[in-house]
């Protein structure tokens, strides 16, 4: 008893320390079960309605409906214009063939950027609908300039988008003009295709969209455009830094596009 | 209960909506400040270690809840960084410690470690140590300990609570 006294009284800083940070841990591995993901639901819910507050005083000083009317015309003209383009060299490759591929309309549902998580390495933002607006997990969020993201989680009035500024999120993207796939990833410093062969004809302003072989996204959402390449240490394989459409910092205004998302997929994703 | 247990608790309600709400207008290249760490960096060096280490663990999961992000993450790094910042508690120098640049010193040290690991946990490791560390780490934490400065400042004409 005495040396459990003593070992206590000698060490209590890292027993406390050590017993907090199993704790931490385990709830840090325990995050994607149902009822730590309910806990964080709940929490953060009550707590966007604070900053929903805060945004409201700003949004008095704008013209909503109409504002949003456009944003979304806009939205919707850049899908077109984006289809169209993707459509018109479909038809320089394939003239036989005309609708060889459905493309599909997608409703959109307007939200507000209510919360930036603003880090090098990981981005979200929080937006001001949820499961009552139409939004579920596994939603790709876009505006009027491209893809944004991608929904992670959604209560019943917010939802929490992972952003392609955050390097847990990976996407399947192709270049538009020779519909070349890659893999696209955040860096912490810039978007990123890597591993694309030497031997391919890749010019800086050609425009990266979705690629039609992404689970997580419908095809042909413009994502940016290709600034610099970088060729690998092995001089084999390039390095893609893509310059985004949207303005991660600026924009406050986006669009959840309506599709669902296979459980399964979006299972492996949070994994 | 007594005022040095909720008051860190009440400060941290406004400081959670300036750090959500205002502190991302004023990033620079991706860099926030983290008023938390200051928070807690403060009452630490007021309290003690085995305070710091406690607060930091509550203060982190009120971060993790606030935010939505990582369950954990938040409560991990921040009991590190309470802990961290408890090696520079001595009970005759409390004044000392919070009102010179060694307070600045202090905040720079544990919100680059917080940062740093921070960013390790989330990013699942898909990013580069040395980049976390560089680019992360020491640039949140000097951003982090310029933001310090006015405590020093309030402390030395005694407009803080000690």
């Amino acid at each position: 008893m005495l040396l459990i006294k003593n070992i206590w009284q000698k060490y209590k800083e890292y027993i406390i320390l050590i017993f907090l940070l199993l704790i931490s841990l385990i709830i840090l591995l325990s995050n994607n079960e149902a009822e730590n993901r309910k806990i964080s639901k709940i929490s953060s819910g009550g707590f966007l309605i604070i900053n929903s507050l805060s945004n409201f005083f700003q949004d008095i000083f704008s013209s909503d409906d109409e504002l949003e009317e456009l944003r979304r015309t806009n939205a919707e003209l850049m899908l077109e214009v984006n289809r169209l383009r993707e459509f018109s060299l479909e038809v320089e490759e394939l003239r036989e063939i005309f609708h060889y591929k459905n493309q599909d309309d997608y409703p959109l549902i307007p939200a507000r950027i209510i919360n930036k998580t603003v880090s090098k390495v990981n981005n979200y933002f929080t937006l001001n609908c949820g499961t009552d607006d139409g939004a579920a997990t596994g939603m790709p969020v876009i505006n009027h300039h491209g893809l944004i993201g991608i929904v992670e989680d959604a209560t019943e009035k917010y939802c929490l988008v992972r952003t392609l500024q955050n390097s847990t999120l990976k996407l399947s993207v192709k270049i538009q003009r020779n519909n070349l796939d890659g893999i696209l990833t955040w860096n912490g410093n810039n978007l990123i295709v890597k591993n694309i062969p030497v031997q391919y004809e890749v010019n800086i302003g050609d425009i990266i969209v979705t690629s039609d072989f992404s689970t997580l996204m419908p095809p042909s959402l413009p994502i940016g455009t290709v600034k610099d390449k970088e060729k690998n240490i092995s001089g084999l394989f390039s390095d893609l830094i893509i310059q985004p459409y949207a303005d991660f910092v600026e924009d406050n205004y986006v669009f959840l596009l309506i599709i669902k998302q296979d459980k399964n997929i979006w299972k492996n994703l949070i994994k | 209960m007594s005022l040095k247990h909720y008051l860190p608790l009440i400060i941290f309600i406004p400081l959670i909506l300036i750090q959500l709400n205002i502190i991302p207008l004023i990033s620079f290249a991706y860099i926030t400040p983290d008023l938390i760490v200051i928070l807690l960096v403060y009452f630490t060096l007021v309290y003690g270690q085995i305070y710091g280490t406690v607060l930091g663990f509550v203060l982190g999961f009120l971060v993790d809840i606030s935010t939505g992000g990582i369950l954990g993450a938040g409560m991990f790094t921040k009991s590190i960084t309470g802990f961290i910042a408890g090696y520079f508690y001595n009970e005759n120098k409390i004044h000392f410690n919070t009102s010179t640049l060694l307070f600045v010193f202090i905040v720079f040290i544990t919100s680059t470690l917080d940062a740093f690991l921070f960013a390790m946990i989330t990013s699942q490791m898909a990013v580069s140590i040395a980049f976390l560390f560089f680019e992360t780490g020491l640039l949140s934490g000097f951003y982090t300990a310029a933001f310090s400065l006015p405590v020093i400042l309030l402390r030395k004409n005694k407009f803080i609570y000690e």
